[in-house]
């Protein structure tokens, strides 16, 4: 407390709180002294700005602020920050200028500031101390786009339009950021208000409330939502049902996206007389076909429903089997219905057999109908029958898939493969091809490896583009599963002998040589790296598939876990900006045609765009992705305490995560992407059985994560909430009750558990290199006990040659790999048990970490490379496999020889072998250097 | 059999067996929605008994006057769903619409002068070659931009082919 006539700090007398005196605490005096009259001037001056009562002009306000929005707009925070300082010099208290002078103080990274400033705009604004206008209010959007807080801009845009209710034009905005704030009540009161006001001159506002209404019933997560009882839910769709049924009286001309929103309203609230209604309003202008088909979507009276359904199939498209389906779901518990069904196939049958390309749904129709009535040996026949009209098309085994595994336990499976065979004339028959993938559905694929590379090379050709694929390419797939079968017996992983894993990746790069652009034999070479550890490659076949914009989501899952376990931070980080650059750009442009839309009265569209950016925003994919963000910057920045600070900056960058929090979605949404991945995982086609009728809804709103990996998931990001608040320096431990130690403990955890335990370079890399390079001295070892067969003769030096290599490059990198682990185990932040490396460490333990890790990365490629010419070269040598078992002089020759020209030189196996080594000797030159 | 419907955003998400394939370009979000919202009718994406997705097609119509037509952006088959006449069956679908709903006079396309399956198809189809455009394709590789009379057009005018091809600066100008 001061005293009146004594100094605050010397407690000398003096005219004021601070004394004159000089001196060591004269100085200290006189500082504090400059410091109480700074803080006098700015209170006077923050009280003088917060008055201002007459808006300024919008041509004013055009002049003064385009400088700071020029500014901000070139990311020049500084500059911006001046401009606005200039223009509240003209006009103290502006409010408009404020906003800005907070968004290039959030440009510059002072959140805290920005906070600040916004915070007392507002409190200006709420007591009338500053007018509010639409500039204003555009403004301060500005910021709350920013901060992702479209939702309060809305309420300013609303107030503005209190002042003038027949200006519809900031309620219309307000109404759109409500919507891209997922406020969809406060949207629905309002649209509702337009609509009293507006309803003689247009429906569109009731359509607006309704539509608000009907996506805050939608987008409730789906886990609360199932939680609560329905009652309430029913109750407003039942009023969603009343307000879109006013709204379409006042329109006497509805328009075709109208319509398809209608009936989603009225199809979720059981109202399905107005349903059918609003499709046959013979005003409606739209498309006959999908008139049609919206009306026989539209559960109601089943006997229109299957005419509807039979018109669309025998008078629009046979082919069409997602009415097929309908059709039977329609029919099948009626009277009679094996005779209906049955009369519609026959004349469709014989419909398509006159004609010059038959359609397939008419016959595949045939196999539903003796499915459903169990006619199991009918069903078996008519099997046979489909596969000798299409076999030669590649969908014909997925045609059939459901089909024959309803007669899998039965007898008549290996019957029909047997007559299936018959039809077949030879490999190079499309068809055979189609008989070989349903027979590895059912373990049934009796060909060996070489058969079915036999049957590769038969089909190759130089007459195909470039961009095409060879014919025969899915023998390459069919080889892989053999040499990897799905179940296998006594061990779960299919990936376990590395030496077959090996084998198959030098199957599926000879195919990738002659087709360079199959994406199927890439997927699946990139998950056989993987499991080798081989990332560098995995990384380019990533790369060479240009995989951009909405693809990256749905598929980054394939690449992203393995780079950050093996430290490639290089790939993983151009992958994180990728997400962050697509993630940037939904939140961009999705809401501005979702805006777009709702001022063109495309309601459908409109809610079809909030869903997707709905699903896009809560999927698992992004948080993953945020919390790999966050912990490659701390690894990379290794014990330094910036790392924290980097990690914070990311979470800045991303969308939907404020400054104040993290927003830990309820509802987890997966968007990984299997429909590719079909011909490698065959029971997941498996599971999902018999063909279903795709449900609208749940393909727009996605499928929900399972349950133990979305806790994990919210349980790292209520940590990296923690870690925010942190690094914002925003803790109140007044205000929690908690030590910040307390509170810290858990973002220890997180570091601990999470960066500590994944540095790459430490585990997963250095087991695979142990693997690997165990593997190919093992080769080598048995290869040498044996007696070596003489090579043919022009092949013999060059074998000579890649054995040499390979033993030598072998023996040095287990040196180089032991030196290396050894170094690791020392000095690695690993073996420091209390964890602080992570966060407040030496600075030479980084260095020394990523020195270990980037040489681990480079040894682990050249092992991998080794370990592909020693097998190679095994195998070339190897008696066995040269020759096989048990046969005679002849025979050996014959097959040595159709190996090594069928096998290896046809298919430039040699040339790839060249590549390896001379990869290889360089690799070794260089590091020896 | 295939099922034909109206290509929604959420098919964004499944169309990596299509997308993958090297010949099909993928376009920002803005592109796809854009379409959708002006033009959602001629938006459509085949899929198979079991959902996946094994074709698309997304087109507008443009010009006016005389060059009020119908076009193709992107009409793309997944490779192992070639050859079952999916591609001539969206050719047909958009150009019903853009004959019956749009009265266009014709319906154009580009295609990289490469791919010459893709070429031969269209021709097979009614297309011709109108002209060329130069470097169109990231500014190194020529399109052709192929045409196709509707009823409208009764003299067929918009299939004469230009003599001389056309630069794509001054094309992209012109647009």
């Amino acid at each position: 407390m001061l005293t009146r006539g004594s100094c605050s700090v010397c407690h000398q007398a003096s005219a004021g709180p601070f004394c004159e005196s000089r001196g060591r605490h004269g100085v200290l005096c006189l500082l504090l002294r400059l410091e109480a009259m700074k803080n006098a001037k700015k209170a006077s001056k923050k009280a003088k700005a917060a008055r201002m009562t007459v808006p300024v002009s919008e041509a004013e306000s055009d002049r003064r602020l385009r400088p700071v929005l020029d500014a901000l707009y070139n990311h020049n925070s500084r500059q911006a920050l001046r401009h606005a300082q200039q223009a509240l010099q003209r006009r103290p208290g502006w409010p408009a200028a404020r906003a800005l002078r907070a968004c290039a103080l959030l440009q510059s990274g002072h959140w805290a500031a920005a906070k600040e400033e916004i915070a007392e705009v507002r409190a200006d604004l709420d007591a009338g101390r500053v007018p509010l206008d639409e500039d204003c209010a555009r403004k301060l959007h500005m910021y709350y786009l920013e901060v992702r807080r479209e939702e309060i801009a809305a309420e300013l845009y609303e107030r503005v339009w209190k002042t003038d209710q027949a200006q519809f034009q900031p309620a219309e905005i307000a109404y759109g950021l409500y919507i891209r704030g997922s406020a969809f009540t406060s949207a629905q009161k309002l649209a509702t208000k337009l609509h009293r006001i507006a309803s003689s001159q247009t429906p569109k506002y009731g359509m607006w409330a309704t539509a608000a209404l009907w996506l805050g019933l939608t987008c409730k997560s789906r886990r609360n939502r199932a939680a609560e009882t329905s009652t309430s839910d029913a109750q407003m769709l039942k009023l969603a049902s009343a307000m879109l049924s006013t709204a379409l009286d006042a329109s006497p001309t509805p328009s075709a996206e109208m319509v398809r929103f209608s009936l989603r309203v009225y199809e979720d609230g059981g109202n399905f007389d107005k349903a059918r209604e609003l499709v046959s309003n013979p005003r409606l202008v739209m498309d006959d076909t999908e008139k049609l088909q919206l009306r026989s979507e539209i559960k109601s009276v089943k006997g229109s429903r299957e005419t509807d359904l039979r018109t669309l199939i025998s008078e629009h498209d046979a082919d069409d089997w997602i009415n097929w389906m309908k059709f039977f779901n329609c029919v099948e518990k009626e009277e009679n219905w094996k005779q209906r069904v049955s009369t519609l196939v026959s004349e469709l049958r014989a419909i398509e057999l006159a004609s010059s390309r038959p359609k397939r749904g008419p016959f595949l129709a045939e196999l539903e109908l003796l499915c459903r009535l169990e006619e199991f040996e009918n069903l078996a026949e008519a099997i046979v029958q489909f596969f000798r009209r299409f076999g030669s098309k590649t969908v014909c085994a997925h045609d059939l898939r459901p089909y024959l595994t309803a007669i899998k336990k039965t007898k008549l499976l290996e019957v029909s493969f047997d007559k299936m065979s018959a039809l077949v004339s030879s490999g190079t028959d499309a068809s055979h091809l189609t008989l070989a993938w349903m027979r590895l559905w059912y373990d049934r694929l009796g060909e060996s490896e070489e058969e079915l590379f036999q049957h590769y090379t038969r089909l190759l050709t130089e007459k195909t583009d470039k961009t095409e694929r060879q014919a025969g390419d899915d023998y390459l797939l069919l080889i892989a599963h053999k040499l990897l079968p799905e179940s296998l017996e006594g061990s779960s992983n299919r990936y376990a002998d590395v030496s077959r894993v090996v084998r198959a990746i030098l199957i599926l790069e000879t195919g990738l040589s002659k087709s360079p652009f199959n994406f199927h034999i890439k997927l699946l070479l990139m998950r056989l790296y993987r499991e080798i550890g081989a990332t560098q490659r995995m990384a380019e076949l990533w790369q060479s598939l240009e995989i951009k914009d909405i693809l990256v989501p749905t598929l980054i899952h394939l690449i992203m876990q393995p780079a950050f376990d093996l430290g490639h931070h290089d790939v993983s980080l151009g992958l994180l900006e990728r997400v962050e650059r697509l993630w940037r750009e939904c939140d961009r442009e999705v809401p501005e045609c979702t805006s777009k839309a709702f001022r063109a009265g495309s309601i459908n569209a409109a809610i079809e765009f909030v869903l997707f950016r709905k699903r896009l925003e809560g999927s698992a994919e992004l948080a993953q992705c945020m919390i790999r963000e966050v912990l490659h910057n701390l690894v990379i920045a290794g014990g330094e305490g910036i790392g924290v600070q980097r990690a914070f900056d990311c979470l800045s960058q991303l969308p939907r995560f404020t400054i104040d929090t993290v927003q830990v979605p309820r509802s987890l949404i997966t968007n990984e992407d299997h429909e590719c991945w079909r011909f490698w995982e065959l029971h997941a086609g498996e599971q999902r059985g018999r063909m279903q009728i795709p449900d609208t809804l749940t393909e727009e709103r996605g499928v929900l994560c399972p349950l133990v990996e979305q806790e994990a998931i919210a349980a790292d990001l209520a940590s990296l909430e923690l870690l925010v608040r942190i690094a914002v320096k925003d803790f109140d431990s007044d205000r929690t009750g908690r030590s910040l130690e307390d509170t810290a403990s858990p973002l220890k955890r997180l570091l601990d558990s999470k960066v500590i335990s994944e540095l790459p370079e430490t585990t997963v890399l250095r087991m695979k290199v142990a693997l690997n390079l165990l593997e190919a001295h093992q080769l080598l070892q048995s290869e040498k006990s044996q007696v070596l067969q003489p090579a043919p003769q022009n092949n013999a030096l060059k074998h000579k040659k890649i054995l040499q290599t390979a033993q030598s490059a072998v023996d040095m990198l287990l040196t180089m790999s032991q030196s290396v682990t050894r170094t690791n185990g020392k000095d690695h932040p690993t073996n420091k048990t209390d964890g602080k490396s992570a966060v407040s460490g030496s600075n030479s333990a980084p260095s020394e970490a990523l020195h270990t890790a980037s040489q681990l990365r480079q040894c682990g490629r050249m092992v991998f490379d080794t370990l592909l010419v020693t097998s190679m070269a095994v195998t070339s040598f190897s008696p066995e496999l040269r020759i096989g078992k048990k046969r005679g002089k002849k025979a050996r020759a014959k097959t040595g020889a159709s190996m090594d020209s069928a096998g290896l030189n046809n298919v430039e196996c040699a040339r790839q072998v060249d590549f390896f080594v001379t990869g290889l000797e360089s690799g070794v030159r260089s590091e020896s250097q | 059999m295939s099922s034909t419907r109206r290509f929604r955003p959420c098919h964004l998400f499944r169309i990596n067996p299509v997308n993958l394939d090297t010949l099909t370009e993928t376009y920002n979000l803005n592109f796809y929605f854009q379409y959708m919202l002006r033009w959602p009718e001629f938006q459509q994406v085949v899929t198979a008994p079991d959902a996946t997705i094994m074709a698309y097609v997304i087109g507008k119509t443009e010009g006016e006057g005389n060059l009020w037509h119908g076009h193709v952006s992107a009409v793309t088959v997944a490779p192992e769903y070639r050859r079952l006449g999916l591609a001539s069956k969206l050719m047909t679908f958009t150009e019903t619409l853009s004959q019956d709903t749009y009265n266009a006079f014709f319906v154009d396309l580009f295609v990289r002068k490469s791919n010459s399956l893709a070429i031969a198809m269209y021709k097979q189809m009614g297309y011709i070659v109108y002209r060329t455009i130069l470097n169109y394709y990231g500014g190194s590789e020529d399109a052709y931009d192929m045409r196709k009379a509707l009823t409208r057009d009764q003299e067929k005018k918009s299939m004469i082919p230009l003599a001389h091809p056309v630069k794509a600066h001054d094309f992209l100008i012109s647009m």
